[in-house]
């Protein structure tokens, strides 16, 4: 520790006398401090009153411990162990689940909606053909076939001086 | 494991003893801590009568102290000695506890005025808060009056004041050290610390006299 200088007109400071009271400054030190308070009257005071202060407190002796002091604290260690492993298993037990629940429920409202909505919005396009427009389709094939049926024979007609052979039944039924 | 020991105690070599049992009870020794429990409950417990001037609470707190201890093993880091961390946890927990304690009672005033012997005290509260104010053996001897005044003084400091001084006189704490448990400068601890002896030699120099 850095000592200051003391001389009969340099106080020490109060860090030092509360060293010196404490008994922590080494012989020599307290030496030159009890030799600069001999003949400083303000130093002396506050050596009186602190060592007073000192021997005061000296008196206060605790209470005794309880003598179930250390099997109160290991059911404390082991209530709070307890309790720990519980707000654990809630954490990834049913605790969780609670938690999580609304938001699962959430989440599948929002998904069920936009799977309907999409799927209405699909029904709207005006560009894609949808089911029954494909039923159209094959009923105008039907029409389409027997037209070309029709145009192959008049054909036949023209072309061949012949009378016209018949059509083959197989065709009539498509 | 016992490699993780052994480089903890390399590095706490030079700390104390005390640090090497807190690895010990890092790696799962309830020994060690059964050890640190053993050396370090008197003093903890007085230093929290001093500063909480409850018995009942004082032990209280003590285990709370002792329980987080223990709750930290597992990140424990011996940063600094033993006793600077476990002093520092055992301020918080009486700070905290003489705030909540100065909120209760101002409550207590306020809404329901107690009468009966119990005093400001109240005469239905629990049980931890028989004081410890028991004669003992030091107290037939010294007088009920003087050790009233003694520990009136102490209690008239602020707080933080209070740990100061009981850290510096009976925990025989250097400043650095009361600055590392109080979480301030050391600069600040000796401010607190010239505060606080001034306070009580003003209010004890009418012991000095009549001792």
């Amino acid at each position: 520790m850095d000592v200051p200088e003391i001389s009969m007109t340099n106080c020490p400071s109060e860090e030092m006398l509360l060293d010196y009271i404490g008994g922590r400054l080494d012989p020599a030190q307290s030496a030159i401090f009890e030799k600069h308070a001999s003949g400083c009257a303000q130093c002396e005071a506050l050596r009186v009153g602190q060592a007073a202060v000192w021997r005061s407190l000296d008196e206060w002796e605790p209470g005794p411990v309880s003598a179930g002091f250390n099997r109160e604290l290991w059911r404390k260690i082991d209530a709070d162990a307890a309790s720990r492993q519980g707000r654990f298993a809630g954490m990834f037990g049913f605790g969780l689940w609670k938690r999580v629940a609304p938001v699962v429920f959430a989440a599948g409202v929002l998904i069920t909606a936009f799977v309907l909505d999409h799927s209405r919005r699909q029904h709207e396009r005006p560009g894609l053909p949808t089911t029954a427009a494909i039923v159209v389709s094959a009923g105008d094939a039907d029409q389409l076939e027997s037209a070309l049926d029709d145009i192959q024979l008049l054909r036949d007609v023209d072309t061949e001086s012949v009378p016209a052979k018949p059509r083959p039944s197989a065709k009539k039924t498509l | 494991m016992a490699d993780r020991v052994r480089k903890g105690m390399e590095a706490v070599s030079a700390l104390d003893l005390d640090a090497q049992l807190m690895l010990r009870v890092r790696e799962g020794d309830n020994d060690s801590f059964r050890l640190l429990l053993e050396k370090h409950r008197n003093p903890l417990v007085h230093f929290l009568q001093r500063m909480v001037q409850d018995a009942g609470a004082s032990e209280e707190l003590a285990q709370e102290v002792f329980l987080r201890i223990y709750r930290s093993r597992s990140s424990y880091e011996p940063a600094a000695k033993f006793t600077t961390w476990m002093l520092r946890i055992a301020s918080h927990v009486a700070l905290n506890w003489l705030r909540d304690e100065r909120h209760e009672r101002a409550a207590e005033r306020i809404d329901e005025p107690r009468t009966g012997s119990g005093g400001d005290r109240g005469v239905d509260r629990p049980a931890r808060d028989v004081p410890d104010r028991r004669p003992s053996t030091e107290q037939s001897l010294v007088g009920e009056d003087r050790l009233r005044e003694i520990r009136d003084a102490i209690a008239s400091l602020p707080a933080k004041q209070r740990a100061a001084v009981l850290m510096h006189k009976y925990e025989e704490m250097d400043y650095s050290q009361i600055a590392e448990a109080l979480e301030c400068s050391e600069s600040a601890v000796k401010s607190l610390l010239f505060r606080a002896y001034e306070t009580l030699r003003a209010r004890l120099a009418h012991l000095a006299i009549g001792a």
